[in-house]
């Protein structure tokens, strides 16, 4: 039988609540116990603490792992946010392009060589920027 | 009238009737970006992962015996999968924040730049008419981005609202509640005894006494500094998850005034929460 994340936390808790009884012990007790007693005490109190430390270790792996599914799922939703920037953002590149064409068909009315040249370039640039190519 | 004027006027009210009908389904989606953004910065915060991957290390000094070499490795990968977790809390925030940006739809600077190259074209319409048109196009284009960004602000959280709710209310909330906060109790009862047990035992020195209890004195206070930011941390994720569920529950109104001011006090108490976290 597999351990639920809420077992090892209750497990987690039950080892802790257990380990500061002993503290609370030694601490109320320190005069009447003999010198082994402490010692054997204080190990008893320093296992439980470990083992309430690992239980928790344990239950965070569970946790991490029952977040699989909605880690997933959003994932998902930000792909789609992503891509309705892009949709958006593309509306200005489309319009920075016809504005490049404009500006080409201009140069050409004109038989201007220096204007062709620079609006070709611009539009090369255009197109290398854009989702268009 | 000529039919160059009929067709102007049937133009106008065409453009005028779109904008309107655009303008009632226009939201303002400045709220809407305020509080992503806010939440945003508030989950780039990463300390409360470090300090849980670092607690054996750290129970190192107070129980040598522990075997926590394994603890360490496990606790590494997790806090790997934990600042995963919460950079996709703040990639949703950054993308919805992006999503409702004014930027995002300002087209101005390209209609200017189509209209200049235009006017080079020397077609006969005259810098009059030019202006006319550029400002036409400016402001039924940007009514139609808006109208069309507001609807996909409310898809994108409709989506997004069930498992954001899942991460930031189900295990990640518990995993802060219980297991950091679990940790750091483990951490003040071991460095209690451990110190108790120095100042108890052997008859230290007055100097090494002093020198205990004021290691003792400084731990207790990093413990306290460490829970403070658990609370606060807390007070992050409820917060986020409660903006986004009125944003959710307001999907489809909102330019709502009470939304609006609900999210900008959210924000405010964000922020409250980002400063102590900033502090600890």
């Amino acid at each position: 039988m597999t351990l639920t994340t809420e077992e090892a936390r209750t497990i987690a808790d039950a080892f802790l609540e257990a380990a500061q009884a002993i503290d609370k012990y030694l601490d109320d007790n320190f005069n009447q116990i003999s010198r082994a007693e402490y010692e054997f005490l204080s190990e008893s109190f320093k296992t439980l603490m470990r083992v309430s430390i690992f239980t928790t270790t344990t239950a965070v792996g569970l946790a991490i792992d029952a977040l699989e599914e909605p880690v997933i799922q959003l994932k998902n939703v930000i792909e789609q946010t992503k891509e309705k920037i892009e949709e958006l953002q593309a509306v200005g590149r489309v319009i920075r392009f016809v504005a490049g064409l404009a500006d080409l068909a201009a140069a050409i009315t004109a038989k201007d060589p220096n204007a062709i040249a620079a609006s070709v370039t611009h539009l090369d640039k255009l197109i290398n920027e854009s989702w268009i190519m | 009238m000529t039919l160059i004027k009929q067709r102007k006027k049937w133009f106008l009210a065409v453009a005028v009737s779109g904008i309107v009908l655009f303008a009632v389904a226009c939201a303002d989606l400045t709220a809407v970006r305020e509080w992503s953004k806010t939440s945003l910065e508030a989950t780039r915060y990463n300390e409360l992962v470090i300090t849980y991957a670092d607690t054996p290390e750290r129970l190192k000094r107070y129980d040598t015996a522990g075997t926590w070499d394994d603890q360490i490795a496990v606790r590494k990968n997790q806090a790997e999968a934990l600042s995963q977790i919460l950079s996709l809390v703040s990639d949703y925030m950054a993308a919805l924040s992006t999503l409702s940006a004014d930027s995002t739809i300002d087209y101005d600077k390209d209609v200017d730049a189509l209209n200049i190259a235009i006017g080079k074209l020397n077609a006969g319409v005259s810098t009059d008419t030019m202006g006319a048109v550029n400002s036409l196009v400016k402001t039924v284009l940007g009514a139609a981005a808006k109208a069309y960004q507001a609807k996909q602000v409310t898809n994108i959280v409709a989506q997004a609202n069930d498992p954001l709710q899942a991460i930031l209310r189900g295990e990640l909330r518990k995993i802060v509640d219980q297991d950091f906060r679990r940790d750091l109790k483990i951490e003040k009862t071991l460095l209690d005894r451990y110190y108790d047990s120095h100042l108890q035992i052997g008859s230290p020195s007055s100097a090494a006494k002093t020198a205990l209890e004021e290691w003792k004195e400084l731990r207790l206070k990093q413990n306290a500094i460490r829970l403070k930011a658990v609370d606060a941390y807390l007070e992050v994720l409820d917060k986020i998850a409660e903006g986004h569920q009125k944003l959710y529950n307001n999907r489809n109104k909102l330019n709502a005034k009470n939304l609006i001011k609900d999210l900008y006090s959210l924000a405010v108490e964000l922020r409250k929460q980002i400063n102590i976290l900033a502090e600890s």
